[in-house]
């Protein structure tokens, strides 16, 4: 059996990392629900599940990084965790994951300056969030440590599937032709 | 305020609540998963502990392996272990 207290911080991260998977993207499907309007009469309560989601993944990303600051055999500094391609730790899935991060950050936080940034420019910048979630997936799928597990796979579909659904819906052109107009 | 008001925040106030639980709850599911496979010797990077100790064992004896930094890892330790 190994030394387990070694490895308590890294568990923690990888334990917030599939967490922060989880949660985002349960955070873009219900965010994909509410903007295709999908569910009629919801609004606020998909709107606060949204927000809660949303920085819940945030606190799981932030103990996922912070926890690899203390992991004895990575042995990270700051720079390793929050910089692209300063760690060279698996390249180029641990870029990804920092891209992916602060992109969740950045746009997450930026729902609170939307009137200050202009919700119509916010709502165009708030659908580049689908992306740094994608970016995610990728970072986890390649990086990850329990990326080859069974159950770590069947976690990943159940969470990941639906919303990929919904934004690949989202994304598709609109097949329904407009009511002919009356003359 | 009004009813209607204060029926929708504390509506909202119910969903935070429960999307806090959930996410408390899933991280502790994942922990204790991680973290039973590990102390069973089944974890996908460590592997079981007598792989560990050859692994260990063959690094000490061969420090200059070129093998064990195959992977661009910052650390050598780490990459036989964490690999």
């Amino acid at each position: 059996m190994p030394a387990m207290e070694e490895h308590l911080f890294w568990i923690v991260s990888r334990a917030a990392g599939t967490a922060a998977l989880v949660l985002s993207s349960a955070a873009v499907g219900v965010g994909l629900t509410m903007g295709g309007r999908l569910v009629k009469g919801r609004g606020v309560d998909l709107r606060a599940a949204h927000e809660a989601l949303s920085l819940a993944t945030l606190i799981a990303i932030l103990v996922h990084a912070v926890a690899l600051l203390g992991d004895s055999f990575l042995n990270s500094s700051l720079l390793d965790i929050t910089l692209p391609f300063a760690s060279g730790y698996k390249e180029p899935w641990m870029s990804i994951g920092i891209v992916s991060g602060w992109g969740l950050v950045a746009l997450g936080v930026s729902y609170y300056f939307r009137t200050r940034i202009g919700v119509a420019r916010w709502k165009r910048l708030h659908r580049w969030t689908a992306l740094a979630w994608v970016l995610g997936v990728a970072h986890s799928l390649g990086e990850g440590t329990d990326a080859g597990t069974t159950w770590f796979l069947a976690l990943t579909a159940i969470a990941v599937l639906p919303a990929l659904g919904l934004l690949v819906v989202r994304h598709l052109p609109s097949t329904s032709t407009p009511a002919p107009s009356r003359t | 305020m009004s009813p209607t008001m204060q029926a929708r925040r504390a509506r909202v106030r119910q969903i935070r609540r429960t999307v806090t639980a959930v996410a408390v709850t899933v991280f502790i599911a994942l922990f204790a998963t991680i973290y039973i496979q590990m102390a069973a010797g089944k974890d996908p990077a460590l592997g079981s502990s007598t792989r560990t100790a050859q692994v260990s064992a063959t690094s000490t004896s061969s420090s200059d392996d070129s093998s064990a930094s195959s992977d661009g890892s910052s650390s050598g330790t780490m990459t036989t272990a964490q690999s």
